[in-house]
């Protein structure tokens, strides 16, 4: 699998790392109140207040069909139509993969998740997914 | 410097000519990119579509300043556009080198304009050949068709004046390479592109944001120098606050300008219109005033000028015509804006000769818009619809003034971009009318802030009627359980309650032990108790729309940022009211009109009420009228001295309103008590003075689908005419309107 090297801002997600790639990533803002929303969908966990904009925050477990905890970070990603919150367990680090690092997903991995990861790779002892931007643009499964 | 000689010119048409300027050097910019991309991918119908109407647009506008000979010069371009777009001609490389030619004559005609204050003189003789010459067979090329020595044109310098120290290469050339005029033109700031700062809309949105997040801080900078105590911090603090308010004051008013702005070219449209087509109109515009943010000014800008162009040169009869129908030879067009909760409303009415549906239809089928069986199937609504298809033109001929296919689609299209509908209501015979609506985006909202679950939510303060305690502990429950459902007893009707929490998937807690506020609302036309947690306070806030699937929480118009940082839901009630399946519900008896009530306020009617439902009144001892339920807002019973006449109408109080008073019972006696039925039409309130109510009744009118317009209904085997209060309202108030 051919993949050029990439810059990923890692999190940890329902006892999984998972990687973004940090081109997308507009800001980590760890602890935000967020607004509950009546009636959204499971996979959002509402809003949150980002130097006055109101940005939707997605439940990243949630989406990925992982188990879902408290997920007290917000990671914000440049969505094609606009910014959009994460959910996650916590913040890791940014790592450099080369290319020649990546793997393809394993077709073991639950086709929820597997519908947003994009690629793996092993970061120091484990195992990374890397995930799909496009997670930001499928809010709780409903296209916008 | 060319301010100065064009005042001399064209005296107070400067501002129009100045912005014609800015803005067609704009859209020339663009052009140019555009016409590259073209080239590059023929196919790209919507790149041509773009370029056609910004040149149509040009030719247009030229055409009302008079200046004629960039007026020839754009129609010749568009005749070139048009026929690429039908597909009647191909994309070649010789057809986009014209087309590039002419935005550069196009400039350099502006650079005059701007210079001298006209166009005339102008020499387009080379530029016409060369778009002709590719008007034919595509072998057919530039330079076969224009020589280089006939190519290049003498043109007089310009008047030359004394602040003006510029010289302009006196000649112009038809290459395709831009001449030394034409580049210079490129390169040179205009004066009038100099004088006025445009700011991107963005960036005032950018602006408007940041001073958002100012006031929150700022807010938090002053609770917590109150609680410290700190004697500077708070006198800093405070002045902190006045300049934070100034400011988003300032930003906010930034984006506004009154829509009179976007009229000011309409006289004159109308002025050359109505004589393009020997046709006499009057231009009658109310609400100039009405403020409107900056973006939307923009996007119904160009709608505007179609629409009024269409309604002189479609619209409006020939005084013969006119005569011969018994009216007035005089047409009149009607320009009416208004604010409505969260709306802005613009109307474009004129009193013509209406839409013909067969017409429609017959020419939709002309055109290849529509199969014949396809036709069939459609509604009259439907056959209405078409006139927003593109390529629809009801013009016979294709004249400078309309009827180039350059229309409703555009105007449906540019008011969709904004979150506007564009409506059409006509009556054969009588005339029509186009309604604009689109959502004031950056409306500050006065909203009243209501919490439940711990939670804020925002409800339009207009919608807000009441509120009243729910203590468990007193005497009688303002919420009674009536056959199950929870109902409020709200000056003298019944009115159904909704629990906030029960909207929200929660379960239900009525009867309930714990203390909660009750707010009746109006939602939709209805009247509703909303059930709350607890009532914070009034705040205005800057509504912003719901991101991504969180808008199709319908129930939910958008969100805001409170002053403590917090964030609200705008509550929909009409959404909220319809999903709760909660009508607008009409009481029958007659209520005593309390003079105590506050009036409300205005209602938006999210929820349209059936057109097929009417109050039957009594007006002259059994005549009988019916009245469309969809525009009654409510029944009262006034006391003479609650009527006043003011001038030649009438004027009853309700509440702390004074509302229009038509009187249909020809002047009955009033004592002590007369019956008014109260409408509501544009945003304005009408009370109709009848005999008595008889009845609410369900029946399909025999003709029109729109209200207020004259129609009939049948009942118990009687024919009752329905009241055409629009007409009413328009004959009695004149000047109420």
């Amino acid at each position: 699998m051919s993949m050029p090297d990439v810059r990923y801002c890692t999190f940890l997600v329902g006892g999984h790392v998972v990687g973004l790639d940090a081109g997308v990533v507009h800001q980590v803002i760890g602890r935000v109140p967020i607004r509950h929303v009546p009636l959204a969908p499971a996979a959002i966990r509402g809003l949150t207040r980002l130097r006055g904009e109101i940005v939707p925050v997605v439940h990243l477990a949630a989406t990925l069909g992982l188990p879902v905890g408290e997920s007290p970070m917000t990671v914000i990603v440049r969505a094609r139509k606009g910014l959009v919150g994460l959910s996650v367990d916590r913040i890791e680090s940014v790592v450099d993969v080369p290319g020649a690092d990546h793997d393809r997903v394993p077709s073991s991995v639950a086709t929820q998740a597997a519908r947003y990861l994009s690629a793996t790779a092993v970061v120091g002892d484990c195992l990374m997914l890397v995930l799909d931007p496009a997670v930001a643009e499928d809010l709780g499964g409903v296209e916008w | 410097m060319g301010a100065f000689r064009r005042e001399a010119s064209v005296g107070d048409l400067d501002g129009i000519v100045d912005e014609f300027i800015v803005e067609s050097h704009e859209s020339l910019d663009r052009l140019d990119d555009d016409l590259v991309q073209l080239e590059a991918d023929p196919g790209a119908t919507d790149l041509l579509d773009g370029v056609f109407r910004a040149v149509h647009t040009i030719k247009g506008t030229s055409g009302f300043l008079a200046f004629t000979v960039l007026e020839a010069v754009s129609h010749s371009g568009e005749n070139l556009l048009a026929r690429l777009r039908s597909g009647d001609l191909m994309v070649t490389q010789a057809r986009i080198d014209a087309l590039l030619h002419l935005l550069d004559v196009t400039r350099a005609m502006l650079e005059r304009i701007e210079q001298t204050g006209s166009d005339a003189g102008y020499e387009v003789q080379p530029i016409m050949a060369c778009l002709n010459s590719v008007l034919g067979d595509d072998e057919v090329t530039i330079a076969g068709a224009v020589a280089p020595d006939t190519a290049t044109v003498a043109v007089p310098s310009p008047a030359s004046s004394p602040e003006s120290s510029r010289e302009l290469s006196p000649a112009i050339s038809t290459a395709p390479t831009p001449a030394p005029e034409v580049l210079e033109s490129l390169v040179r700031e205009s004066s009038v592109r100099a004088s006025s700062v445009r700011v991107d809309i963005a960036v005032l949105d950018t602006l408007m944001r940041l001073v958002g997040e100012l006031v929150v801080t700022r807010n938090q900078l002053v609770r917590q120098a109150h609680v410290d105590a700190d004697s500077v911090a708070v006198a800093t603090a405070l002045r902190l606050n006045l300049i934070t308010t100034e400011l988003q004051e300032s930003v906010m008013r930034a984006r506004l300008q009154p829509v009179g702005q976007v009229w000011a070219t309409l006289p004159r449209v109308v002025r050359d219109v109505s004589l393009a087509c020997g046709k006499q109109v009057d231009l009658v515009v109310e609400g100039r005033d009405t403020e409107v943010d900056r973006a939307l000014l923009d996007a119904v800008r160009d709608p505007l000028v179609h629409l009024v162009r269409n309604a002189v040169d479609h619209g409006i009869e020939s005084p013969a015509v006119r005569v011969a129908a018994g009216k007035p030879p005089r047409g009149t067009v009607t320009l009416r804006a208004g604010h409505v909760v969260g709306e802005i409303v613009l109307d474009i009415v004129d009193d013509g000769a209406g839409i013909s549906r067969t017409a429609i239809a017959a020419r939709a089928l002309d055109q290849g818009l529509v199969s014949a069986a396809d036709l069939d199937r459609l509604t009259q609504d439907e056959v209405l619809d078409l006139i927003f298809r593109p390529g629809f033109s009801t013009a016979a001929a294709v004249t400078t003034v309309s009827g180039r296919g350059v229309g409703l689609d555009v105007v449906r299209a540019g008011l969709e971009r904004v979150g506007g509908t564009v409506e059409v209501h006509t009556t054969l015979g009588q005339g029509s009318r186009i309604r604009l609506r689109a959502p004031l985006t950056l409306a500050i909202a006065a909203t009243l802030i209501v919490t439940q679950a711990g939670l804020p939510y925002a409800l339009g303060l207009t919608h807000v009627l009441d509120l009243v305690d729910v203590d468990p502990a007193a005497e009688r429950m303002p919420v009674e359980l009536v056959a199950g459902a929870p109902m409020h007893r709200w000056r003298g009707s019944l009115v159904p309650v909704l629990d906030l929490g029960v909207v929200f998937g929660g379960p239900s807690t009525v009867p309930d032990d714990a203390p909660r506020l009750l707010v009746v609302v109006s939602a939709g036309g209805a009247v509703v108790g909303l059930l709350v947690d607890d009532v914070v306070d009034t705040q205005e806030i800057v509504v912003k729309p719901l991101a991504g699937p969180l808008r199709t929480l319908d129930v939910f118009s958008g969100a805001a940022v409170l002053g403590d940082g917090q964030i609200a839901l705008v509550l929909d009630l009409a959404r909220v009211a319809d999903r709760h399946g909660l009508r607008a519900p009409i009481s029958t008896g007659i209520q005593p009109n309390n003079p105590a009530i506050p009036a409300q306020r205005s209602i938006t009617r999210h929820v349209p009420v059936p057109d097929d439902e009417f109050v039957v009144v009594t007006v002259r001892s059994d005549d009988r009228v019916a009245i469309a339920l969809s525009l009654v807002e409510r029944l009262a019973e006034v006391a003479s001295s609650d009527i006043d006449r003011v001038g030649d109408s009438l004027v009853v109080r309700l509440g702390a309103e004074a509302v229009l008073l038509i009187d249909l019972t020809g002047g009955a006696p009033i004592d002590p008590h007369a019956a008014v039925v109260v409408c509501r039409l544009r945003g304005q309130r009408v009370a109709l003075r009848v005999l008595a109510v008889v009845d609410i009744v369900e029946s399909a009118r025999s003709e029109g689908a729109w209200p207020g317009a004259p129609a009939h209904i049948l009942t118990d085997e009687r024919v009752i005419e329905v009241v055409d209060v629009d007409r009413l309202v328009s004959e009695a108030a004149g000047v109420h309107a």
